[in-house]
C-alpha cells in the first residue's frame, strides 16, 4: 500500500509531460486514493470508543419496554450446600422494577419496588406494612444474594461510568469501566466482556480497593423476539467463594405493562 | 319445558360443583410459621407469667380471580406455665397445658370493584398506618398487642371494611369499623402497662355497647412530593386502653370501674431519604372526650378529672443508614409511649445497630432503649433497656435466636417497672 502510495505522489508530479499513459495512470490514482480514503473511513466508522460500546451495551439492556420472568435463584456456599428463591420480576423502562418473592416460605410475599435510586420499597407481609428503604443498602446483598441492590437494580451504566475500550479477544470487546465524578455507585471499577455481534455483556468484573471482588457471568444467551438476552446469570463472590446463580424462564417482553404494576397497591398484592 | 329447563341447569349445577369446589380447592395456598419461645426470667423477683410464648399461625389463602382474594389465618397460642391451683385442676389438660385460639384474620380482597381503581377490603384484617419502624404514632385502627412483652409494638386484626382509591400518585383509603375491640394484655402481667394502682381493686370494664353510632371510621390520603412520601390521616374511635372511670373505697375490696375513652386522632406522616440516609417522622393529635370519674372514699363522693379534654401530640422520628460493611443502624425518638396520654408523655429513645454475617447466615443486633420522664431531673427520671440478639437463619424457612430483654431504671419510669420482667429467651421459628 505504502509503494503504491509513493508510486502513485511519483506519477503525479510529472505533469508537464501528459500523454496517453500518464493520463491512464492518473485516472487510477484517483480511484485508488478514492479507495484509500474509503478503506480509512470506514475504519474510522469501526474504530468505535469504549463509550459507543457502552452506550449500544446500554441500549441492548434497556431496548425492551417492559419485561416480565420467572427467576430463579440457587445460592451456593462454598460447601456446595444450596439455597433456593424463586422470584416474579416486573420491570418497565430502565428505572422500575418490582421483584416479587415465591419461596420459601419464610420470605414468601416479600416485595421490592424500585421507582428511582433513591426510592425503594419493600413490602414485609409478616407486618402488613410497606417501608421506604434508603439508598444506602445498595451494597449490601439483595435477600441473601450475591447480588446488591445496587447490581440488581443497574439499569444504565454509561451514565454513572466513563468506559475505555482495552481491547478486543474472543469476538468480544473488553471495557474498563471508571465511576464518573459524583456518580452514586460502589465499585472502583468494572471490566466489561461485550459480545461483538449483540453488544450483550457476557461478564462483568467487580473491583474495589484494587481487588476483583465479584465476578458476573452470562449465558444462555438468546435472541427473544426483538431482544437478545441472557437467560442465566451467575454472580461470584470472591471474597467468600459464594455464588447466586439466576436462571429466567417464561421471559415475556413488551407485554405493555401498566404503570398500576409499579405501585405500593400492587406491591402488597400477592401473586 | 320451565320446569325441565330448571332441572337441568340444576343437575349441570351440580356437576359442575365438585369440579368448581376441586379448581378452588387446587389453587388454595396453605402457609404460616412454628414459633416456640422459651423464655428465662432472671429476675429475683420474677412476674409470674407465661414463660414459654409458642405460637402456630396456620394461614390459607386463595385467588378464584384476579379481581377476588380470600385469606384466613388460625393463631393458636400454648404455654408450659400450668395454672394448677387446686387439686381439681390437676385433672383439667386445659389447666396444665393453657391454649388459646383465635381467627387471627380473615378477609376478602376485592381488586378494581366497581372502579379500575378502587379496591376493597372486607374482615378481620390488619390495617398498617405510619411511617415509623414499629413505634407508629397513627397506627390505631388496631388494637395493640402487649400479650408478649418483648414485641409490645404488635398489633391485633380487627373487624374492618377498608376501600382503597387510587388516582395517579394520589391514594385515598377510608376504613369502617363496627366494632371496637380493646388491647390484649400479657397473661398475669397487666400492671405492666396499666400500672399496679389497682390491683387491690375489684375492677369492672365497661365497652362501648354494640351499637352503630359506636362504630368507628378513619380516613387517609397518601401521596408523594419531591421524593417525599406523606400521608395525613384521621380516626375517630376508641382509645383501646382503658381508663379508671369510677372508684368506690366503701367496700373490702374497693371498685373500680374503667372504660374505654372517646377519641379523635389526627395525624400525619412522611419518609424521605437525604444523601443515602433514610428519615421518617410521624405525629398524632389525640383529641379525647373528657371523662369525670366519680370517687367514693371514705363516705366521701367527689369528682375528679380523669381525662381532659385538651389535645395532646405524640410524635416518632426515625433515621436509619446501612454503613460499609454491612452494618445497619436505625434509630428513632417516640415522644409518649403507646399507654401514655394527656401531659403525661415521655421521651424514649431507640436505637437498633444490626450486622449480617456469612452471607446473612447469622445477625447479630443489639438494641437498646432510653427513656427519660422528666428532662429537668434525668437522674430521677429514667429507665433503660438492652436487648441484644444473635440469629441463625442459615436453613431456608428456620429461624433460631438467643437475645436478651435487659430492663431497669427508676421505679417511676415505665421501663423501670419491668425490672421484674428481665428475661433471656431461646426462639426456634420454622415457616412453611
Amino acid at each position: 500500500m505504502l509503494n503504491e502510495m509513493l508510486q502513485i505522489k511519483t506519477l503525479s508530479t510529472d505533469r508537464h509531460k501528459p500523454s496517453r499513459e500518464s493520463r491512464y495512470t492518473g485516472k487510477r490514482m484517483y480511484q485508488i486514493l478514492f479507495v484509500i480514503v474509503f478503506l480509512m473511513l470506514t475504519t474510522i466508522a469501526n474504530a468505535q470508543t469504549g463509550k459507543e460500546i457502552l452506550v449500544k451495551v446500554d441500549s441492548v439492556m434497556n431496548a425492551p419496554k417492559d419485561m416480565t420472568a420467572v427467576e430463579k435463584m440457587t445460592l451456593t456456599d462454598k460447601s456446595g450446600s444450596q439455597k433456593d428463591r424463586d422470584t416474579k420480576i416486573y420491570q418497565k423502562g430502565s428505572e422500575w422494577r418490582l421483584v416479587r418473592f415465591l419461596k420459601p416460605a419464610d420470605v414468601r410475599g416479600v416485595s421490592f419496588l424500585r421507582l428511582a435510586s433513591n426510592r425503594l420499597y419493600l413490602y414485609l407481609p409478616a407486618f402488613r406494612k410497606v417501608r421506604r428503604i434508603s439508598s444506602s443498602v445498595k451494597n449490601e446483598n439483595f435477600m441473601g444474594t450475591d447480588f446488591s441492590y445496587e447490581d440488581m437494580s443497574q439499569s444504565s451504566y454509561s451514565n454513572d461510568y466513563t468506559a475505555k475500550l482495552l481491547k478486543k479477544e474472543n469476538k468480544q470487546y473488553v471495557l474498563e469501566l471508571k465511576p464518573k465524578p459524583n456518580a452514586d455507585v460502589s465499585y472502583e471499577k468494572l471490566i466489561l466482556y461485550v459480545d461483538q455481534s449483540n453488544y450483550v455483556y457476557r461478564k462483568i468484573e467487580y473491583y474495589n480497593n484494587g481487588k476483583k471482588v465479584k465476578v458476573l457471568t452470562v449465558d444462555n444467551i438468546e435472541k427473544i423476539g426483538k431482544y437478545w438476552f441472557g437467560k442465566k446469570m451467575e454472580m461470584r463472590n470472591l471474597k467468600n467463594d459464594h455464588k447466586t446463580t439466576l436462571t429466567l424462564t417464561g421471559i415475556k417482553f413488551d407485554q405493555g405493562l401498566s404503570n398500576r404494576v409499579f405501585t405500593e397497591r400492587n406491591l402488597k398484592r400477592p401473586e | 319445558m320451565g320446569k325441565m329447563k330448571f332441572i337441568l341447569i340444576v343437575l349441570f349445577a351440580l356437576l359442575l360443583s365438585p369440579l368448581h369446589f376441586y379448581k378452588i380447592y387446587a389453587q388454595t395456598k396453605i402457609g404460616g410459621f412454628l414459633q416456640l419461645d422459651k423464655r428465662f426470667y432472671i429476675s429475683k423477683n420474677a412476674l409470674p407469667m407465661e414463660d414459654f410464648y409458642n405460637r402456630f399461625r396456620f394461614e390459607t389463602s386463595v385467588s378464584p380471580n384476579s379481581k377476588l382474594y380470600l385469606f384466613s389465618s388460625v393463631d393458636f397460642r400454648f404455654y408450659d406455665l400450668a395454672r394448677a391451683n387446686k387439686l381439681n385442676d390437676l385433672e383439667n389438660i386445659n389447666q396444665l397445658f393453657p391454649t388459646n385460639v383465635s381467627l387471627w384474620e380473615a378477609y376478602v380482597s376485592l381488586y378494581g370493584f366497581l372502579f379500575d381503581d378502587l379496591d376493597l377490603k372486607i374482615g378481620k384484617q390488619r390495617i398498617s398506618w405510619g411511617t415509623a419502624d414499629k413505634l407508629n404514632q397513627t397506627d390505631n385502627l388496631n388494637s395493640k398487642d402487649f400479650s408478649d412483652l418483648n414485641n409490645f409494638a404488635e398489633k391485633i386484626p380487627s373487624w374492618a371494611v377498608k376501600a382503597s382509591y387510587y388516582l395517579s400518585d394520589y391514594n385515598l383509603t377510608v376504613v369502617w369499623l363496627p366494632n371496637f375491640e380493646p388491647v390484649l394484655l400479657p397473661r398475669n402481667g397487666t400492671s405492666l402497662f396499666l400500672g399496679d394502682a389497682l390491683t387491690s381493686f375489684k375492677d369492672s370494664l365497661i365497652l362501648p355497647a354494640n351499637r352503630l353510632s359506636n362504630s368507628m371510621f378513619a380516613f387517609k390520603i397518601s401521596s408523594n412530593f419531591a421524593g417525599w412520601d406523606y400521608s395525613f390521616s384521621y380516626f375517630n374511635g376508641y382509645d383501646d386502653i382503658p381508663i379508671l372511670t369510677s372508684l368506690y373505697y366503701n367496700s373490702n375490696p374497693g371498685k373500680a370501674e374503667l372504660s374505654f375513652p372517646k377519641i379523635q386522632v389526627i395525624g400525619a406522616d412522611f419518609s424521605t431519604e437525604i444523601s443515602g440516609i433514610g428519615f421518617w417522622g410521624e405525629g398524632a393529635l389525640t383529641i379525647p372526650n373528657k371523662i369525670i370519674a366519680p370517687i367514693l372514699a371514705n363516705g366521701v363522693y367527689y369528682q375528679k378529672v380523669a381525662l381532659d379534654d385538651k389535645p395532646y401530640f405524640k410524635f416518632t422520628l426515625g433515621s436509619d443508614y446501612t454503613f460499609p460493611g454491612g452494618y445497619y443502624l436505625n434509630a428513632q425518638w417516640m415522644h409518649g409511649f403507646f399507654t401514655e396520654r394527656g401531659n403525661t408523655l415521655n421521651d424514649y429513645f431507640f436505637v437498633r445497630l444490626e450486622k449480617t454475617l456469612f452471607n446473612e447466615q447469622l445477625k447479630i443486633a443489639f438494641g437498646s432503649a432510653l427513656e427519660v420522664d422528666k428532662w429537668g431531673n434525668v437522674s430521677e427520671n429514667y429507665g433503660y433497656g438492652f436487648f441484644p440478639e444473635l440469629t441463625y437463619q442459615g436453613i431456608d424457612n428456620l429461624e433460631m435466636s438467643i437475645g436478651t430483654f435487659l430492663v431497669g431504671g427508676k421505679p417511676a419510669s415505665l421501663l423501670g417497672s419491668w425490672k421484674n420482667a428481665k428475661q433471656a429467651y431461646l426462639r426456634v421459628k420454622v415457616s412453611f
